[in-house]
């Protein structure tokens, strides 16, 4: 984990880290992807992977319409709305 | 040995496909799916992204998804799971997509062309794999901000990613017309690009014929139909090949297609570049898709149109075009077999399908419905020139009046003018005073000729009354009349 990737991570995670925070960020997180490299030397050649820890199989639901929020309920949160829409900074320039 | 600017490059293209299931309620929560209804009326916390929000399945948009992946001839998976697609867009409230990653519900399917290749057998592109996601929301981008409605977040997508089997624009062309007449069949989706719930991006590169690695692969989007996705590839193929034979470099970038300009340019994105951190769904629990529902499934399809195309140049006997044409909507095969089960007269009922019909589709730009043309009024119409009511050419007239009426062709032929009673023309004083003027007219070459024996003669006397009559009349009555005014 050096410090290229740390910076990466945060950009995809729209973080903003100083200089300072980037080196110490390194060290932590070397730490951890350390463990799972130490997990990762355990043989589990005969053990399937689980991606969930219950086995709920086919929870689905039918094809049925609810009633959805009222459109001011929905953009109540919004730190900015515009007739009913989230307005957020221009995305294209 | 050749150089860059002599040599010769073939394209490769590949079509990234994304169908919107019209089903009632959305993908993963219960508000519904409706296109055009108030921004952000059909929301919800799961759609919205609230924390502590869950997603369930709906069950009805796998089954569509399983349609779909039969109808492009792929197998469908037994088991399958969600994953999370990470990226931040303001569309997307939950900072990831929710689709499928390394268990698509459907894979290893086929497209058969109708394009020939050199030897002539049918193109064939394969379909890599058909998997579901949710759709995001839609952005408005104005000057001081971007306004967003979450009314189609979580809209269920069948994501259908070809193969690189198509090699210039009118083979993807010819892909896209073939996946949505399959589809067309299956009532899943509205397959509007007008309207979005149909859209595709190509993925195109270059290289240098005979070579197999593949070349610098562009993404190019922002298509609106499929002409533009043909106008699109051409236009890159192009761009490329312009690029490589000056010594230039290709970068991997997304463009966008300008509708106007007729151009692609690259979108310069503040976004990173690809990295999306893909990881299975904790929220969702893998789902089993048993031997049992696939095959009901199959049960439940509609003959498809590579079945149906077989039939009808066996059963009915018709010309290739005209049975490639009927089955490329499932309404225009349904209309002829409805219209030949009234009349057993298939050869008939396809060319008038294929001619006027058509015709006014494309001239109205309007749907089958929209005409409101039932197959009894066909046959009536049919009829009405059997009988000798109308000609081939005030039948089309009529045709034409009638659509989007639900007035029988007798009727608008006769508000028309155009019908010919059942008095004939015999007692017409219209018809023996045309023919009178015809005769006078023509006397001296064409009446002689027509008296000395001459067929040709009689045939352009005929035209001439059918002119002056504007066709008011079955021209198979009119010889014995010109005779008789002949002979005086």
């Amino acid at each position: 984990m050096d410090e290229h990737t740390v910076r990466h991570v945060a950009k995809l995670a729209r973080l903003e880290l100083d200089e300072a925070e980037i080196r110490r960020m390194a060290g932590e997180l070397a730490k951890i992807t350390g463990y799972i490299e130490q997990l990762r030397a355990v043989n589990v050649e005969h053990v399937a992977p689980t991606v969930h820890p219950f086995f709920d199989l086919n929870a689905w639901r039918e094809d049925v319409v609810k009633p959805s929020f009222s459109r001011a309920e929905a953009v109540s949160n919004a730190p900015e709305q515009e007739e009913g829409f989230f307005k957020v900074p221009p995305v294209i320039e | 040995m050749a150089t860059a600017t002599t040599v010769d490059f073939e394209a490769v293209i590949g079509l990234e496909t994304h169908v919107q299931l019209k089903t009632r309620s959305k993908m993963f929560c219960s508000c519904k799916v409706e296109f055009g209804a108030p921004a952000n009326s059909l929301t919800c916390p799961v759609c919205l992204g609230l924390p502590g929000a869950l997603p369930v399945v709906n069950r009805q948009a796998i089954e569509f998804g399983i349609r779909v992946g039969l109808a492009l001839n792929c197998q469908i998976a037994h088991s399958i799971r969600f994953h999370r697609k990470n990226y931040f867009y303001p569309d997307l409230p939950k900072g990831y997509q929710i689709t499928q990653h390394d268990t698509p519900l459907c894979f290893d399917g086929v497209l058969e062309l109708p394009v020939r290749d050199a030897t002539g057998n049918p193109r064939v592109c394969r379909v890599t794999r058909a998997h579901l996601e949710e759709d995001a929301g839609k952005s408005i981008h104005l000057e001081g901000g971007t306004l967003v409605d979450l009314n189609r977040a979580g809209t269920p997508l069948v994501e259908i990613v070809s193969a690189p089997d198509l090699r210039n624009a009118e083979e993807a062309h010819a892909y896209l017309t073939t996946l949505k007449r399959n589809l067309s069949y299956l009532g899943v989706s509205e397959l509007s690009m007008e309207k979005g719930s149909l859209r595709c991006d190509a993925n195109v590169s270059i290289r240098p014929v005979g070579e197999s690695r593949f070349g610098t692969k562009v993404e190019v989007k922002n298509m609106n139909s499929f002409k533009s996705v043909a106008n699109a590839i051409n236009f890159e193929i192009q761009r490329q090949k312009r690029i490589l034979r000056a010594g230039g470099t290709l970068h991997q970038e997304t463009r966008l297609w300008d509708e106007d300009k007729l151009e692609t340019r690259s979108m310069r994105s503040k976004e990173e570049a690809n990295d999306y951190r893909y990881f299975p769904e904790p929220d969702l629990a893998p789902f089993e898709i048993g031997r049992g529902w696939i095959d009901e499934v199959r049960r439940s399809l509609p003959e498809l149109p590579e079945k149906r195309l077989l039939r009808y140049l066996d059963d009915f006997k018709l010309a290739r075009a005209e049975a490639d044409y009927l089955v490329t909507e499932r309404e225009l095969g349904d209309f002829f077999e409805a219209t030949v089960k009234l009349y057993d007269q298939p050869r008939k009922i396809a060319a008038w399908i294929s001619g006027e019909l058509t015709h006014a589709l494309s001239e109205r730009n309007a749907s089958l419905a929209d005409l409101k043309l039932e197959p009894a009024r066909l046959v009536e119409l049919i009829s009405l020139v059997e009988a000798r009511k109308l000609n081939n050419i005030t039948a089309k007239e009529v045709f034409h009046a009638m659509l989007g009426t639900s007035d029988s062709p007798e009727q608008v032929a006769r508000r028309m003018g155009k019908l010919i009673e059942a008095s004939g023309a015999a007692e017409d004083p219209a018809v023996a005073a045309a023919i009178a003027e015809v005769i006078a007219e023509f006397n001296d070459k064409a009446v002689k000729d027509f008296l000395e024996g001459k067929e040709a003669a009689l045939k352009f006397l005929v035209g001439q009354c059918m002119r002056k009559l504007k066709g008011k009349v079955d021209p198979k009555e009119l010889p014995p009349l010109i005779e008789k005014a002949a002979r005086g």
